[in-house]
């Protein structure tokens, strides 16, 4: 039988004992082929030492359970750590940020509480995946669209605080900012419920965030404060049509504005939808198809310009420059998308022209105009999420193809936050395209864009792949956190990122020697004194793991 | 017995037939598919508390040709 550390076998067998009082036995997990299926699919010390691994699974089904577990975890030092339904492979999937931590697993609190289409929210428990509500809504025929990540097999619950995001309209696809309300139990096993949900008679739980007095939600995602037992979301209404529209500039130098009037279509609500930034002249296709980039590669090209753009620097050069505007290849091309009324989006699209013709050579094409719900028949032909439909089809990623003869065990994302400029596009490519060679790593065909999941800011990111050799793994864990060292020295930060690299991540938000990180480990030997819940996640430390570690 | 033929993308598969078929306690499935599939399958069997009973991976076949397979038996 595996073991915590810190916690001896005798209160170990004395923990399960409880435990199993409490959910019966078949809901304790302690075998090694039941904590297999908790381990890290990407992860990137894959049957190394260092690999982290649970010593045990719990799976309670209700939030009283989750309490007396907690309680029991208290009196015997057991560390916890909780997932909803563990698939964000990538960042770390099911296994534990401390290694040994008995995992506390939700997907059993899988009941969709309410689902309101008169005013578009829904109340769900953490075992709830994007397909579960998704079936939820259609099988009711109720008229609002949920926002999932791609893949969407994952949890509402637990990829909104992760900090996940979608493809639908701005003010859904950040899903942590999409919440409303929040059931959480705290580590001594109380109950608190946030916003208006600290009303006894709450009539407006999933309607109004902020309550009155200290806004503390943000504090239960990314961190280990507490259990998310509860959470609502506010959802889209159906929109009655779909517009997607592509912009195509011919000039190396049309990014920056290309970037700016963007930015000021969606800080006004002109363009809703995920703006998807391409490059046909590069071969850095868009995201929204980025299934099939690994499919089939970035596309057929002349071997002229196969040529100017390997001999081109950041992406360019003036021949290329000269190749792109004499054959008509887009340099850039940014797909908009359009939803509501089909009156409205077409004057939105409107708009959209007037402001890029600002730009001289622009074109412009509609690329789809249809009125929803779309023909369930015709749902594949789209990127599916951008309809709020959940789909697996993203695993293409690493699959082997003839474009991908060996493919990657899974990825590690890299992904910093930049400005919102083309300057800063072309600065990261920069900077990380010299990192990327001197450290030897896979991380660029030629040029790359960001995505713009969120407004006012980019992310820029990048696949590092994990491989089944050890060495190499070695050689790409080395080289992720220089690149997040290289990063912060430009300002730039990680939204999120696997375990392993937490502690790499979060060194760098040091501003004031480190009193962000001082402030959180206040909160932690405060809120949770001996140290149960998830240790170390965000590299957020029981004080007697901190000082073991010093 | 069922069977069921994917190509690439199980979304249709577990939506409309194994979602169901396993929370219901269906029985064992078996199969012969990419690597990659497979990880998704496993991923969600593990929702039903699943696991791969058994699973032998083929050699690789020459790089542009079929993908590499890999057959398996998902069970309780």
């Amino acid at each position: 039988m595996r073991v915590p550390p810190n916690v001896s076998p005798n209160d170990f067998a004395s923990a399960l004992m409880e435990f199993r009082r409490v959910l019966g036995d078949e809901w304790v997990f302690t075998s090694d082929e039941d904590l297999d299926l908790y381990r890290d699919a990407y992860s990137p010390f894959m049957n190394e030492p260092e690999e982290r691994v649970a010593s045990g699974a719990l799976a309670p089904i209700s939030t009283e359970q989750v309490q007396q577990i907690v309680r029991i975890a208290n009196r015997y030092r057991i560390p916890l750590y909780t997932i909803s339904t563990g698939k964000n492979l990538g960042y770390g999937g099911s296994a534990p940020a401390y290694s040994g931590s008995v995992v506390l697993d939700l997907k059993r609190m899988n009941r969709i509480l309410e689902v309101n289409e008169a005013n578009a929210y829904a109340l769900v428990e953490p075992g709830v995946s994007y397909f579960d509500l998704y079936r939820y809504i259609q099988e009711r025929k109720l008229k609002v669209w949920i926002d999932c990540p791609d893949p969407g097999w994952g949890s509402v619950i637990g990829n909104a605080i992760d900090r996940g995001g979608g493809y639908t309209a701005a003010n859904y696809r950040n899903h942590f900012d999409a919440h409303c309300g929040m059931e959480v139990v705290l580590p001594n096993g109380e109950l608190l419920r946030t916003g208006m949900g600290a009303i006894p008679e709450a009539q407006t739980w999933q309607q109004f965030k902020s309550a009155c007095g200290p806004w503390i939600d943000g504090i239960f995602s990314q961190s280990n404060y507490g259990i998310v037992t509860k959470m609502g979301f506010w959802l889209m209404p159906q929109p009655e049509a779909y517009m997607r529209c592509a912009v195509s500039l011919s000039r190396y130098a049309d990014l920056s504005p290309l970037v700016e009037i963007l930015n000021y279509l969606e800080n006004s609500r002109i363009t809703q939808g995920f703006p998807d930034i391409s490059s046909p002249l590069l071969g850095y296709g868009p995201i929204g198809q980025i299934q099939l980039f690994f499919e089939r590669g970035p596309g057929k090209s002349s071997p002229e310009q196969q040529k100017l753009v390997s001999g081109a620097k950041l992406g360019f050069s003036p021949e290329l420059e000269a190749y792109a505007v004499e054959s008509g290849t887009p340099y850039w091309e940014v797909l908009l998308s359009y939803y509501g009324p089909m009156e409205v989006i077409e004057a939105q699209w409107r708009a959209t022209q007037r402001h890029f013709s600002a730009i001289q050579g622009t074109k412009f094409r509609i690329v789809d105009r249809v009125t929803l719900p779309l023909d369930p028949a015709r749902i594949e032909s789209y990127h599916e999420p951008e309809f709020g439909v959940p789909s697996l089809r993203a695993f293409s990623i690493g699959a082997r193809t003839p474009w991908t003869p060996t493919p990657s065990k899974g990825h590690m994302w890299f992904s910093p936050i930049i400005p919102r400029t083309g300057d800063a596009i072309i600065e990261a490519n920069r900077v990380f395209g010299e990192a990327a060679r001197q450290l030897d790593m896979p991380l660029f065909q030629t040029f790359c864009l960001p995505a713009c999941y969120w407004e006012r800011a980019f992310i820029f990111i990048l696949a590092t792949p994990v491989t089944e050799d050890p060495a190499t793994n070695r050689h790409y864990r080395e080289g992720f956190r220089k690149l997040i060292e290289i990063g912060g020295q430009h300002g730039w930060g990680e939204y999120r990122t696997a375990p392993v690299f937490q502690q790499a991540v979060t060194d760098v938000y040091s501003f004031n020697n480190h009193a962000l990180r001082g402030f959180h480990e206040t909160l932690k030997d405060a809120i949770d004194p001996n140290g149960i819940l998830s240790a170390g996640r965000y590299a957020i430390w029981p004080r007697y793991l901190r000082e073991k570690q010093s | 017995m069922r069977t069921a033929a994917i190509r690439g993308d199980i979304t249709a598969l577990w939506l409309n037939d194994l979602k169901s078929h396993w929370r219901s306690g269906g029985a064992v499935i078996a199969g012969m598919t990419t690597p990659r599939t497979l990880l998704c399958l496993e991923q969600l069997a593990h929702d039903t508390w699943r696991r791969v009973l058994e699973r032998v991976a083929y050699p690789s076949a020459p790089a542009g040709s079929d993908p590499q397979l890999v057959s398996w038996i998902i069970g309780l």
